[in-house]
């Protein structure tokens, strides 16, 4: 018969591990590390500060709530974005049949206005499909490969490539257009 | 197209950046769970609605009797839980994630009402489940599973589905494990027979290896389903009861070294605070293993 304080005593010592000290992570340090760079492109995406925030703590709470297994494996920032991507998907969808039966709509702000009236790159951003403004904004804001930025929409490489491709000309080409 | 870049780089530095953020994710989180707390009232009336209107639970109990493998653990309890009776898990990790060492207590009535005894590390920062006694609705839960059937096929339907479905980028089999292992893991309150299914569910996952004939990390008999990351190097494997498909263990293992392991000891009882005695348990107890 063994209890379990003598488990304790011949368990490993993991915390020699390399593995060991990644995954003993901290979580407000992970925080503090990515969310100032995500709510910055969460406010480009959704236009809305409010709304960037809500996004961006759905998702860190939903880490959050299985850090352990987040922290243990691969690309903790990976599970970060994807999370926030699909929280953003899926409260566009449910803002878009809102709009539908005329309950609510999201405004763009005060900041993303004044930002807009200045930079027609900026401008030219709002009206593009969903994918093709993520594949940029993860690409050319948040510097990921095409093959994280594929994990992260659940699509592949070529695709973003292909979505982003379209994406920047359709903001050179309002660029060229108001020759600024 | 650089300068579009720039331009996009430059236009994300007007944002006001939010204040307290830290302290409002918190405070989120906190406001997340009382939510769930009222919803899990709400599912504890039309429970206890529903057993004294007609025995409903009664048929269920009958429809979902302990599983019988060959091998294994024996209990004398059905594993769908009854009203009246208490959901005993208990759980305790090697080694600290984020600070923490789990050593959680807990005893969950399908009334919403038990009692938790938490005694990790890192409770400022991980206060759930907060120790206390809990009266009907009042237990502390932080994902309701009460619409989760204890049918396999049904609930691996319904894991495929929001809110359990959150990570669409990632392969439908990692999403698949992810959550079942969660559900297993993390929670008190999946109830024994939404366990067993969550085994079948798990067995199920595309790239899931079963073993027989194994031991858990403590020695007691085991099957074992196992789920390895080969591009990381990396293996999570989930010990199972041969006889009741409850979980016994939950290990993470990399080829970089170390191994961390989680221990459950589970039973059904007929009072909160009460540990199971003989046939009570849905797993070997510790005192009982042999290693």
């Amino acid at each position: 018969m063994t209890r379990m304080d003598e488990v304790a005593v011949t368990a490993p010592k993991h915390h020699q591990s390399a593995w060991a000290s990644a995954r003993a992570g901290d979580f407000e340090a992970f925080f503090e590390l990515h969310h100032e760079r995500l709510f910055r492109a969460l406010w480009l995406l959704t236009r809305n500060r409010q709304e960037a925030e809500e996004v961006m703590q759905d998702a860190f709470l939903r880490l959050w709530e299985r850090w352990d297994r987040v922290v243990g494996g691969p690309d903790p920032a990976g599970y970060l974005y994807r999370t926030a991507m699909n929280v953003w998907r899926s409260r566009l969808r449910r803002a878009a049949v809102a709009a539908r039966k005329v309950i609510h709509h999201i405004q763009r702000d005060d900041e993303i206005a004044e930002v807009e009236e200045r930079d027609a790159v900026v401008r030219a951003l709002a009206p593009l499909p969903p994918r093709q403004r993520a594949a940029i904004v993860l690409m050319d804001v948040l510097d990921l490969s095409s093959d994280q930025a594929g994990e992260v929409l659940g699509i592949k490489p070529v695709t973003v490539r292909v979505h982003a491709a379209r994406a920047r000309e359709a903001l050179a080409h309002e660029m060229e257009e108001r020759h600024d | 197209m650089t300068d579009v870049r720039e331009r996009l780089k430059n236009a994300t530095e007007f944002v006001t950046l939010p204040e307290r953020p830290f302290e409002r994710l918190l405070e989120r989180r906190d406001r997340k769970r009382r939510g769930q707390r009222l919803a899990s009232a709400a599912v504890a009336f039309a429970i206890a609605a529903a057993a004294v209107g007609g025995g409903v639970l009664v048929l269920f109990r009958l429809g979902q009797d302990h599983v019988e493998t060959g091998g294994g653990w024996h209990s004398t309890k059905a594993l769908a839980l009854q009203s009246g009776e208490y959901f005993y898990l208990r759980v305790e990790s090697s080694e600290e994630v984020d600070g923490r060492i789990r050593d959680e207590e807990t005893w969950w009535g399908v009334d919403g009402s038990g009692e938790v005894r938490n005694d990790s590390t890192r409770q400022d920062k991980y206060p759930y489940p907060p120790s206390g006694t809990y009266g009907p609705g009042a237990f502390p839960i932080w994902s309701d599973v009460s619409d989760l059937s204890p049918d396999p096929s049904v609930l691996a339907a319904q894991l495929r589905q929001e809110p359990w479905n959150h990570f669409e980028g990632q392969p439908e089999f990692e999403r698949m494990w992810d959550v079942a292992s969660f559900l297993l893991t993390e929670l008190p309150t999946p109830t024994p027979d939404l366990r067993a299914a969550l085994f079948d569910v798990a067995r199920d996952i595309e790239g899931v290896t079963v073993s027989e004939n194994e031991r858990d990390p403590v020695g007691r008999e085991a099957m074992s389903l196992s789920f390895s990351d080969a591009k990381h190097g990396a293996t999570w494997r989930l010990y199972f009861d041969p006889g009741t498909h409850q979980a016994l263990a939950w290990t993470f293992s990399s080829d970089r070294g170390g191994e961390s392991w989680e221990i459950f000891e589970s039973g059904i009882v007929d009072a909160a605070g009460v540990k199971p005695e003989g046939e009570q348990w849905l797993v070997p107890p510790l005192e009982g293993a042999a290693r």
